[in-house]
């Protein structure tokens, strides 16, 4: 059984997914995905680390989801992927577009070091 | 001699051979007779190794000429393909011509691989592996093609299967054709589950699909070579025949057996259990059942 969580920190958004995700499971994920676009978030975090596979449809979903967040002007990150999902997500390229961590706090302290350099930046030219 | 049976010199011309000389002259006959037997099945076992060796003679000098040329037109379309090289138009013929330079290079590969693997002793490499390790890399190749045809690509792989002493390369290529296989042949919106388990001596891996399925007759002949389904590929993708071949004779070279379940519009499942030691045992025979 799949389960999903969502939580809304300061630097980003966290989507949590525990279980494997193939056949008999992919409704749920990509209603899930569907859910999380309507929310619009700016920057997105994917904690993988209870999943140990995911099949080719729920790639595909977050791939078109990818796209879609990217052309929004969004941000999406990867973190703590089992060895076999991080295969194939390299084998279909997504593993090449958007970064990967070793775990979600990691991915949020480097996009708040981005924020806090871009608002240095921004003081700056004032 | 004995006194009761005249030599045949001594008889006369219309005289009929007493039963004695006639069974002497029946098995001198048959030893002749079974000598020359002997002799032509020597003769013609000579004249098959040689056809054989002439024809794997001339496969792989066919196979190599044909693939020199394709070399060349691969690189040419490759570099035509490049972004800005040719109109919107051309890019359609061009992507032609890449499809079938595909299945040219496929159908060269094939013919080489079941040429080799047909041969007696044809040898493998053995190596100790994880057999999930393998079936997951081999189905991570297959992502890119599962993705864009919507399929669902599922793994069911159990901890039992564990290490197997097998050719890994040749392994790899055998399950790459029943997974190839599975995806050309199930539509869009179809599951394609790759499942393994193993037991003390022996390791098993399955491809199952939702697509067309599998006739009795179809079952009877898929492992044969240049033999196909009744069935056509759902994404227009070429198929040579030898697929299937070329697995069964990697897995009997381990020493294993292979097999196909379905029924017509129920999907197919087709597998493969080798010995969790390879025997490397030399396929049978070269041709087709």
């Amino acid at each position: 059984m799949i389960r999903f969580e969502i939580l809304d920190h300061e630097a980003a958004t966290v989507f949590k997914i525990v279980g494997t995700v193939q056949s008999g499971e992919n409704q749920a994920f990509a209603a899930k995905l569907a859910e999380l676009a309507g929310t619009g978030p700016r920057r997105l975090v994917i904690d993988a680390g209870g999943v140990d596979y995911i099949n080719s449809r729920a790639v595909g979903d977050l791939t078109s989801f990818y796209n879609d967040m990217r052309k929004a002007g969004g941000e999406m990150a990867l973190a703590g992927l089992h060895p076999r999902v991080e295969k194939v997500l390299r084998a279909v390229g997504l593993a090449g577009l958007v970064p990967i961590f070793p775990t979600p706090e990691e991915a949020e302290l480097v996009w708040a070091r981005q924020r806090r350099r871009a608002g240095r930046g921004g003081e700056r030219k004032q | 001699m004995s006194k009761g049976a005249p030599a045949a010199a001594d008889r006369h011309p219309l005289q009929a051979p007493s039963w004695g000389h006639r069974i002497a002259a029946m098995s001198d006959g048959q030893d002749r007779e079974a000598a020359g037997l002997r002799e032509e099945i020597a003769r013609l076992r000579r004249l098959v190794e040689e056809l054989g060796a002439s024809s794997d003679k001339f496969l792989a000098v066919a196979t190599h000429d044909l693939r020199t040329p394709l070399a060349t037109l691969r690189l040419s379309v490759d570099l035509l393909s490049q972004p800005g090289r040719v109109s919107a138009h051309d890019a359609h013929l061009l992507a032609a011509m890449s499809s079938n330079v595909d299945a040219m290079e496929a159908l060269v590969n094939d013919v080489l691989d079941a040429s080799r693997l047909s041969h007696p002793g044809s040898a493998l490499n053995p190596e100790e592996f994880d057999l999930n390790e393998l079936v997951e890399d081999t189905m991570a190749g297959f992502f890119p093609a599962a993705v864009r045809r919507e399929l669902a690509l599922d793994a069911h792989l159990s901890p039992a299967v564990g290490r197997v002493l097998a050719d890994r390369k040749r392994l790899g290529q055998a399950l790459t054709n029943l997974v190839g296989n599975a995806l050309k042949f199930t539509p869009s919106g179809g599951t394609v589950v790759v499942a393994s388990d193993g037991g003390d001596d022996w390791a098993e891996v399955s491809v199952s699909d939702t697509g067309p399925g599998l006739s009795e007759e179809d079952k009877g002949k898929l492992f044969n070579s240049f033999s196909r389904g009744s069935a056509e590929p759902a994404h227009g993708d070429p198929c040579t025949g030898l697929g299937l071949y070329i697995t069964r004779q990697i897995v009997e070279a381990h020493g294993g057996s292979v097999g196909a379940v379905g029924a017509p519009g129920r999907g197919s499942l087709f597998y493969f259990r080798i010995p969790r030691r390879a025997e490397t045992a030399a396929p049978e025979g070269g041709g087709g059942r």
